[in-house]
């Protein structure tokens, strides 16, 4: 059959394969929490940068292009909407002050420590660059240029958006709470039991794992973050249980969450920092 | 003749690159085509001495790192399919008409693919997702070849 296929060997093609297949799972051998890969990207960071620069271009046209050709009319409408909001949103801060001495009160009387954190927000954009399908990551467009660290965390305008995992001197990885390396802790908003919300790889669902079997829960369930992880702070927004899954034969409860961020649809977001 | 192959190569697969990169909707990306290796299996087939399998460890280490994935990824799946394409060049390009070779070196790629999720442990991993990309590469790959062929002509011959 060979003879009739007709194949030589040359070139050492045979050996130059097995050395690169050698190499390549060494690569993925030795690539423990992508430290190995970080490391090589950001020697490269400069020259990849570039080419997101590049690839960026044709979309931020068309995004360029949309804007100015906008009908006034929609404009309009689209600020009058925005000023409602607005206004909508300082009339809830205005109750910030009295609520905060309330909690300061209430503190003082059950003698507890602070739970809830200020943070230092930063206003990025995302680069808009199509990634690898099964890396559930995303290019934003500020790095060590503002101060921007390892794992400092990123939320969009409704809820939790992931954590930064790459930093390079234009840009950092944000890695989304979809992506399946991911895990967080959360609490039930309803209950204030603890919750691991892990990433499913699809950015329409996230999952809920090693949730006793006779815990008290039901779909509708608001998840906050539990800032017990030192990770994420405490009370911001996750995601809302969608489906209970009980399988008798085995002890704990599968729940499936929508995540309140839009992981799908992201344009500017804000890194939180302490 | 050589250093032209070389140059017109390594332009066409960096503006692949590129237009890989540039975003498109969220409910055809898992499906997209695999267009940079379409492109270094068209010239490793119609340029079997130059375009090598060393050309295959640099752009999926190339992509790697522009991609973010982990480093390895495209690099075992690229080597396997580029392999596969040089050692069966002959036999491929004199038996099979190109829209069938095209199937039967994305082949080593889907095994790869395959292989590279074991290592990654990748819970969600989703062949069925794999598999249509590779369908849409399929399909693609007339078009790119015909692309391709006018590039070559122009620059090359």
């Amino acid at each position: 059959m060979l003879k009739k296929l007709n194949i030589k060997i040359k070139d050492f093609i045979h050996l130059k394969f097995f050395i690169f297949f050698c190499f390549s799972i060494f690569f993925l051998q030795s690539n423990n929490n992508f430290e190995y890969s970080s490391k090589i990207r950001k020697n490269f960071s400069y020259f990849t940068n570039k080419i997101y620069i590049i690839s960026a271009f044709p979309s931020l046209a068309y995004k360029n292009i949309y804007s100015y050709l906008e009908y006034k009319i929609s404009l309009i409408k689209k600020n009058e909407k925005l000023q409602n909001k607005t206004l909508i949103q300082s009339g809830i801060i205005q109750q910030i002050p009295g609520l905060i001495e309330e909690n300061n009160k209430l503190k003082k009387l059950l003698d507890s420590n602070n739970f809830y954190e200020l943070h230092k927000i930063t206003l990025a954009e995302r680069i808009p660059v199509n990634l690898s399908t099964y890396s559930n990551k995303i290019l934003i467009n500020i790095g060590l240029n503002k101060n921007i660290s390892l794992r400092q965390v990123v939320i969009d305008n409704n809820a939790i958006l992931g954590q930064i995992s790459e930093v390079n001197k234009n840009y950092s990885t944000v890695t989304l709470i979809s992506s399946p390396d991911h895990a967080l802790l959360a609490i039930n908003a309803r209950t204030n039991k603890k919750i691991i919300v892990h990433g499913s790889g699809d950015n329409k669902k996230l999952l809920g794992k090693y949730v006793p079997f006779n815990e008290d829960i039901i779909n509708g369930d608001i998840l906050i973050s539990s800032g017990l992880d030192n990770i994420f702070p405490a009370g911001y927004l996750i995601g809302v249980v969608t489906k209970i899954k009980r399988d008798k034969s085995e002890d704990y409860i599968n729940l499936q969450i929508k995540p309140y961020a839009l992981l799908d649809d992201i344009n500017k977001i804000l890194v939180l920092s302490k | 003749m050589k250093i032209k192959i070389h140059i017109t190569a390594v332009i066409v697969l960096f503006l692949t690159l590129l237009i890989f990169l540039i975003p498109i909707p969220d409910f055809i990306v898992n499906y997209k085509p695999q267009l940079i290796l379409l492109v270094l299996i068209y010239w490793t087939l119609n340029f079997p001495d130059e375009i090598n399998i060393s050309y295959a460890f640099i752009i999926g280490a190339l992509s790697d790192i522009i991609l973010i994935t982990p480093l390895g990824q495209h690099i075992l799946t690229y080597i396997s399919a580029i392999y596969f394409a040089k050692i069966f060049n002959k036999p491929l390009n004199n038996n099979y008409d190109r829209n069938i070779s095209i199937i039967l070196i994305l082949t080593p790629y889907f095994i790869s693919s395959i292989l590279v999720i074991h290592f990654l442990k990748i819970s969600y991993f989703n062949v069925i997702e794999i598999l249509i990309s590779i369908m849409t590469s399929i399909l693609i790959w007339p078009f790119v070849h015909k692309l391709l062929e006018f590039v070559h002509r122009k620059y090359i011959k």
